[in-house]
């Protein structure tokens, strides 16, 4: 897969459209892009996994079994798993955080606070999270995992006042997990990737712990969800789009979603001022739905003089490298990612 | 999610994970992809190692479970105790490292493998035509879409901006897109086609609006529709001119008329007439019918008397042409299928 080639086409696109606004954007948006052949040999695989088409389907999705059989967050015993209970936001319920620590590493770890993903509606602290362990396990780094409120139940702030209480609370007990406050890595996928961005923001403006660096993966970044990609790919690439988005933007902001009055805490894409970030690696599919604001998000990173590193792997659906991580570019996106975080680390 | 790709064994139903193979690996042949890939999918959907070899490419693959490549060259030869498909010098062998084989899944699996890498292995451009294809083609023959849709719609042919291509016209299908015109041709089995001319690929829609009328112009080959079934348009000169000009509200000459009345009379005789419209003699007409020259020059003088006029000398001849040519051109229009891009590129 050829990353750079990919970036650029969709360089071209974020330019044709912003110069361009008046022409008709039904003349602009082609087919969607191909699959990945061993990505769509997996499509036909996820007709089973529920659709979030209204907030009514909310339940069945919960229901549906999101981790794989053998997920062991303990990573064969390499990793100590505990779940703590740490106060939540001002005036909220607790919170709690899954703490998991190599065994007999030396010194003070970096961490990554992890927020997991389930479009704010789905999903729990230990979705995916082995797979994130395993990213990082050769750092002897730890993962802290959140336990955010989901929305509609818990509207905007809620879950992203959840996740910033938990990072306060990482930074401050930093000793007493034996982790490096110097080194908090943020990160999340999809939902998760969007609610790590808005956490960054918020700690940025509070004045609270900065990470080191971000990592947003696929992130589900603006309630707006009238990007070209989101008209591109809507009804294609299995577990989420412009449907599914509207719904999990809907349960979150309820009337509020795309209109003037959407805080940049709940949907990033809504900052004005991109300054003051810290590193952030920002990885999406090709043919999924948030390819466009995912790139609009890291070029606006640069635009405004940070640090950012965007991957767009071709022809990849929205979760690939979680659902179908045995795919040959699968694995470079997980290789691109475990790169990144050596580079971070110095190590 | 991974659960759905892997541990197929585990499933209860026997008849979904055998789909599931079936589709998986059929999927992997339709968007063509590389002989690794196979192998991967042998691998996950079978839970264990698993490996090809190919003696006359000296070419040996060997995949974990997880879809990664076994590290180091692999030399020693499949165990005869696992499942493999038979040893052959002149076919790609592929294995499965496990001697058990729940439910026939993993012969099944191997059998799809083999068939796959069969397909794939076939050093043939172009895949046969997929029905995806007619919906690129669509795109790419629709001189309403932009650059970029046409250019990505291409991509999805095996073709890009640089490339010459022709689309062909067939009755109630969507259209056809070939690199040469001999390819056109030899798609043209019995049915009436209309082949535009070679161009430039972003010069498509020309070639698509020439094939059209190149179809109109085309003939059943029949005795109550003689002519050509297969019409080039870079042949039919200003006949596509003329085609043009014959819309549905143009009212039918009266030289068609008497070629109806002829039909009507005596269909052989219109046989008769059009061999004599296209030969240079009566006695090449003759040929052309397997008729002797007597029998030919009665049945002409027979259909002459219905005509009202004559067809030996060469304005006659040309009459005639041309009263078989609008004949044609007056039949409905509503001709091809899927000429217009659908209003959104989705299935």
């Amino acid at each position: 897969m050829c990353a750079t080639t990919t970036s650029m086409m969709q360089e071209v696109m974020v330019t044709t459209t912003t110069t361009a606004p008046t022409a008709p954007t039904k003349t602009q948006i082609g087919p969607p892009p191909p699959f990945d052949p061993e990505l769509a040999a997996v499509l036909p695989m996820l007709a089973d996994v529920p659709k979030l088409e209204t907030l009514e389907s909310i339940p069945a999705a919960r229901e549906f079994v999101m981790n794989p059989p053998d997920e062991d967050p303990t990573l064969d015993g390499r990793y100590t798993v505990e779940t703590r209970t740490v106060p939540g936001p001002a005036g909220a319920p607790d919170i709690s955080l899954v703490i998991c620590r190599p065994v007999g590493a030396a010194g003070q770890v970096p961490v990554v606070y992890n927020i997991h993903g389930g479009g704010m509606v789905v999903g729990d602290s230990t979705l995916w999270l082995s797979s994130m362990i395993a990213m990082v396990a050769e750092f002897d780094a730890a993962v802290v995992s959140v336990e955010y409120r989901l929305a509609p139940e818990t509207p905007h702030p809620g879950p992203v006042e959840d996740c910033y209480a938990g990072l306060v609370w990482t930074a401050n007990h930093a000793d007493e997990l034996g982790i490096d406050p110097a080194r908090i890595m943020i990160a999340g996928a999809s939902a998760g990737g969007g609610l790590a961005a808005a956490t960054t923001l918020l700690s940025r403006d509070r004045g609270g712990p900065m990470p080191l660096a971000q990592l947003l993966m696929c992130p589900m970044l603006d309630d707006r969800n009238d990007t070209p990609s989101a008209t591109q790919m809507e009804g294609m690439g299995g577990l989420w789009d412009r449907v599914a988005n509207q719904t999990g933007w809907t349960a979150l902001l309820g009337g509020a979603r795309g209109t003037d009055d959407v805080s940049q805490y709940a949907a990033p894409a809504r900052a004005t001022d991109l300054t003051g970030l810290p590193a952030t690696f920002i990885d999406v599919g090709s043919a999924e739905t948030f390819r466009d604001e995912a790139v609009t998000y890291a070029s606006r990173i640069w635009q405004a003089g940070g640090r950012c590193e965007l991957h767009v792997w071709a022809g990849g659906w929205h979760g690939y490298d979680a659902v179908a991580p045995h795919a040959a570019v699968s694995q470079d996106t997980v290789e691109a990612r475990r790169r990144w975080f050596a580079r971070m680390l110095g190590a | 999610m991974r659960d759905l790709t892997i541990r197929l064994a585990a499933l209860d139903a026997g008849a979904a994970a055998a789909l599931r193979v079936i589709s998986y690996f059929d999927e992997l042949v339709q968007h063509r992809a590389g002989l690794s890939a196979v192998v991967r999918g042998v691998a996950v959907l079978s839970g264990f190692p698993a490996g090809l070899a190919d003696e006359r490419r000296h070419l040996r693959i060997r995949v974990l479970p997880d879809g990664t490549s076994a590290a180091g060259a692999v030399e020693a030869d499949p165990d005869t105790a696992w499942i493999s498909t038979p040893p052959s010098s002149q076919e790609p062998v592929l294995w499965i490292e496990s001697q058990d084989d729940p439910g026939g899944l993993h012969a099944l699996i191997l059998e799809r493998a083999r068939l796959a890498v069969e397909s794939l292995d076939r050093n043939q451009p172009p895949a046969p035509y997929s029905a995806d294809a007619g919906r690129w083609a669509a795109v790419v023959v629709d001189a309403a879409a932009s650059p970029e849709a046409r250019t990505g719609a291409l991509q999805r042919l095996g073709l890009n901006d640089t490339s010459t291509a022709c689309a062909v016209a067939k009755l109630g299908e969507p259209p056809l897109i070939f690199r040469t015109a001999d390819l056109a041709r030899s798609s043209a089995v019995d049915r009436r086609t209309g082949i535009g001319p070679l161009v430039p690929a972003l010069d498509l829609p020309r070639s698509w609006e020439e094939a059209q009328l190149a179809l109109r112009l085309s003939a059943e080959g029949t005795a109550t529709d003689p002519g050509a079934r297969v019409v080039l348009a870079s042949e039919a000169g200003g006949l596509l001119d003329l085609a043009r000009s014959i819309t549905p509200t143009t009212p039918v000459a009266e030289d068609v008329a008497a070629l109806d009345r002829v039909a009507t009379a005596a269909p052989p005789l219109l046989e008769t007439l059009h061999a004599i419209s296209v030969t240079s003699s009566l006695r090449d007409a003759a040929a052309s019918l397997h008729m002797h020259h007597s029998t030919v020059q009665e049945r002409v003088s027979r259909a002459e008397r219905v005509l009202g006029w004559s067809t030996t000398p060469p304005n006659g001849r040309f009459r005639l042409q041309l009263a078989f040519v609008l004949r044609r051109l007056h039949r409905p229009q509503q001709l091809t299928g899927g000429a217009a891009p659908p209003a959104s590129h989705r299935p």
